[in-house]
């Protein structure tokens, strides 16, 4: 894994813009059912590779790397709502430009979970398409594993009834 | 990483486009820039402008201390109230009294009747000269003596005036003096109030057997009654000063008994100098010490003595 950097310098343009293509979509994605816009996206995005451009830390391994990106997207969409009295995100087919892109049978379950409350979406996501353990999802979100295991089967609930069938 | 689900399958339609990637990209190359511009500046002169900062407000701060403390902790001036009871006041640059200090065991009485300290001068001396200790002390021929000293002329003109309106003067025959700013340490080497010491310096010269020890245990008005004695002649033989002349006998007069401490003696010698006084002859040192018993006279009588007590301040 690319390291940490020497003392004060910036990450490089290799580095950063290497990690702008790895973790965009994940970012993407979250920025989905968190923020509104795509200008509020764009905004979570320099947030997050700002962050990551002045990082002095280092990572231990790529899975280190991604957790890491986690956390500070959520954070950044957190303090971006916060900061601005938002609702989180709205309805897919308020969002055009997403909603052009996507197939329709796609779109009804994208929109099953980003009706959700919030505190389920993020463990819906990181366990249904991050494929992470409720330890994992417990890590990165800072909670108690039971917690993550009591939301899992709450949300995969709520799922069933908006979609029906088998998620 | 996307599982094989139907929320895996949806979630993976979402991807980010290729312009928020370039636009980010962009943006990151910009605040690179920025950063490493930042970070050149860092290396030489934002650390020494902050040092610099930071040095400039801790001297700004020691200054402020000082001034502070010059201001309020600073000795400028002394009174010293010397009767029998024998006290000083140390005043900073507000006129404040911040500390006080008793030269003889009687001196010491008075000041447990009473706290000056924090006060105005003025009120200082109204609430000494005021307080219970002193009334004994303060019969119609005590010689109640403040003296002056500081560096500032006219700071030394106005506690002179003030002191000269006070009840102390005007009531009971006080008399304001000046001395020195140099006396007064010499004067507490010595053990003494500088209003004391000033009286010594002066019978020191007609007594040069005199030492210090003998004035700790004198009053004021029993200095000043021998030096009246040596100004005026012989008349009154060799024999006064009490118990403490240097080898002289004791001689008890007429007035001996009215007063805690207070000789007789210098009812009669205060009168003859108060005439001399009157008359425009009065000699330098004769002044100086003598105290003026008729409060109708007191404010110039004040005026004059402090010009003499000038000459005698220097005069050593």
């Amino acid at each position: 894994m690319r390291g940490g950097k020497g003392g004060g310098a910036v990450r490089s343009e290799v580095e950063v813009d290497s990690a702008v293509e790895r973790y965009s979509d994940m970012i993407r994605r979250i920025c989905l059912y968190h923020v509104k816009n795509a200008a509020d996206t764009e905004d979570v995005f320099q947030t997050v590779f700002l962050k990551y451009l002045l990082y002095e830390g280092s990572f231990e391994s790529p899975e280190h790397e991604k957790a890491w990106f986690i956390r500070v997207t959520l954070n950044a969409c957190r303090d971006y709502l916060k900061s601005f009295f938002r609702h989180s995100a709205l309805p897919l087919e308020e969002l055009a430009e997403e909603a052009a892109s996507i197939p329709p049978e796609q779109t009804e379950v994208l929109d099953a979970v980003l009706a959700l409350p919030a505190k389920y979406k993020d463990t819906i996501y990181l366990h249904y398409y991050e494929g992470y353990s409720a330890g994992e999802i417990g890590k990165i979100l800072g909670k108690k594993e039971n917690t993550v295991y009591s939301l899992l089967s709450r949300g995969r609930t709520m799922l069933k009834e908006a979609l029906g069938g088998d998620l | 990483m996307r599982q094989e689900n139907r929320i895996g399958k949806a979630f993976d339609c979402v991807r980010a486009s290729e312009e928020l990637k370039a636009s980010t990209k962009e943006f990151l190359r910009d605040a690179r820039q920025l950063e490493q511009g930042r970070s050149k500046n860092r290396g030489l002169s934002r650390p020494a402008f902050r040092l610099a900062l930071s040095a400039a407000g801790a001297m700004l701060t020691v200054f402020l201390c000082i001034g502070a403390y010059a201001m309020l902790w600073m000795p400028v001036a002394y009174v010293s109230i010397d009767l029998n009871p024998s006290l000083e006041l140390t005043l900073n640059r507000l006129d404040r009294v911040i500390g006080v200090e008793a030269y003889n065991e009687d001196g010491q009485g008075i000041l447990e009747g009473v706290s000056v300290k924090g006060m105005r001068y003025g009120d200082a001396i109204e609430s000494i000269v005021g307080s219970e200790g002193m009334q004994p002390y303060l019969t119609r021929d005590a010689a109640l003596t403040f003296t002056v000293a500081t560096d500032s002329a006219p700071r030394e003109e106005q506690m002179l005036e003030e002191i000269a309106r006070s009840s102390g003067c005007v009531e009971h025959g006080g008399v304001s003096v000046r001395a020195d700013m140099s006396l007064v340490e010499e004067a507490h080497g010595n053990g003494l109030s500088l209003g004391k010491y000033l009286a010594y310096q002066v019978l020191l010269r007609y007594e040069p057997t005199v030492t210090v020890e003998d004035c700790h245990e004198m009053s004021m008005s029993q200095i000043n009654g021998r030096i009246e004695e040596h100004e005026h002649g012989a008349n009154h033989g060799d024999g006064h000063g009490g118990r403490h002349g240097g080898g002289t006998e004791p001689e008890k007069e007429d007035e001996a008994g009215d007063g805690a401490g207070n000789e007789g003696e210098d009812g009669m010698t205060n009168e003859s100098s108060q005439a001399t006084e009157q008359s425009g002859e009065a000699p330098a040192e004769s002044s100086a010490e003598s105290p003026a018993p008729q409060p109708t006279e007191q404010d110039k009588d004040g005026h004059r003595e402090k010009g003499h007590g000038h000459k005698t301040g220097h005069g050593r």
